[in-house]
């Protein structure tokens, strides 16, 4: 029996074999069922879904949420939301010039100068 | 509608794993080559394994879900994406089989075509391979699936007993006694069929 790509004889298939059944095996390749399109596009979303790659970590929004994290600690400590070098929103609205020595943050971290 | 036979050839050169990377990627393009190239030879098999579309679709579809899971840790460990492929179909067809056994012999003898008067103008492919299909219904599931694999997709031997993980000579034992039942039940319709010496 030779296979359809004319590679030569199936090992272990009989001339008597190729005789009588190789009629119904070549019917059976020519009438192969073929995948709908359904299928196809079931299958393709399964790939989307299950091949969706690892969403990549990026620094700039790695250090954005340090440093909001990092705001919001202090803000949770000193009840203080500092603007800039020396300067912060207190509680009650108004600006304040404060050192982070002077700070409740400060003595709780033990910042203060020794000596 | 159907996908095409010409989708096979789709991404011809392309070996398997370097697709299956791409696709583990997120590569679209890829995994659709790949479900072009694969998915209407594993319907294929399904469906001559348990002579029914809508379960053969739900096999291939699940077998291919578990290639794409699969994809990012891929370790082909020696065997063809193709023959991993063949071998989660079958195990998934054969488990089906199982569970509905009881009751299958009977509806295989309704499925065997009429071989009556008017069946002997009858010769359409399309009626030898329902013979066949009906036919490799009656066989046992293991003599079955070698037949299919080895006659029908034409796979190597060696390929049918890495699908089925068994030894080449257990193979040929199978595809032995298979192909002497099909005789056996296809003999006897050669002339209803179209074919001489039945």
């Amino acid at each position: 029996m030779t296979d359809r790509n004319g590679r030569g004889p199936i090992p272990g298939v009989s001339g008597e074999d190729e005789g009588d059944l190789a009629p119904f095996f070549a019917a059976a390749r020519a009438s192969r069922p073929e995948p709908d399109a359904r299928l196809l596009e079931a299958v393709l979303a399964d790939a989307a879904a299950e091949t969706q790659p690892a969403p990549r970590w990026r620094w700039p929004a790695a250090a954005a949420l340090a440093a909001s994290v990092a705001a919001g600690f202090l803000i949770g400590i000193t009840g203080i939301a500092p603007l800039d070098d020396g300067l912060a929103l207190s509680a009650d609205g108004t600006f304040e010039i404060v050192s982070a020595l002077d700070s409740d943050a400060a003595g709780f971290f033990d910042l203060g100068w020794e000596g | 509608m159907a996908c095409g036979r010409g989708a096979e050839i789709f991404g011809e050169g392309e070996a398997d794993d370097a697709l299956l990377a791409r696709a583990a990627a997120g590569d679209g393009a890829a995994a659709r080559i790949l479900a072009l190239r694969h998915l209407p030879r594993v319907l294929a098999v399904a469906e001559r394994m348990l002579g029914e579309r809508a379960e053969a679709e739900d096999i291939a579809q699940e077998a291919m879900l578990r290639l794409w899971r699969r994809a990012e840790d891929w370790q082909p460990d020696g065997a063809r994406l193709s023959t991993w492929l063949y071998r989660v179909a079958a195990n998934l067809a054969i488990d089906r089989l199982r569970r509905r056994r009881p009751g299958a012999p009977l509806a295989v003898l309704e499925a065997l075509p009429d071989p009556g008067p008017g069946a002997e103008t009858a010769l359409a492919r399309r009626d030898r391979a329902a013979a066949l299909d009906a036919a490799l219904l009656a066989l046992p599931e293991r003599q079955r699936l070698a037949i299919v694999l080895r006659h029908i997709e034409e796979l190597p031997q060696e390929e049918v007993a890495s699908v089925m993980e068994l030894s080449v000579e257990a193979v040929e034992s199978l595809l032995s006694r298979g192909r002497r039942s099909l005789r056996a039940m296809l003999l006897p319709q050669r002339a209803a069929l179209g074919l001489e010496g039945g």
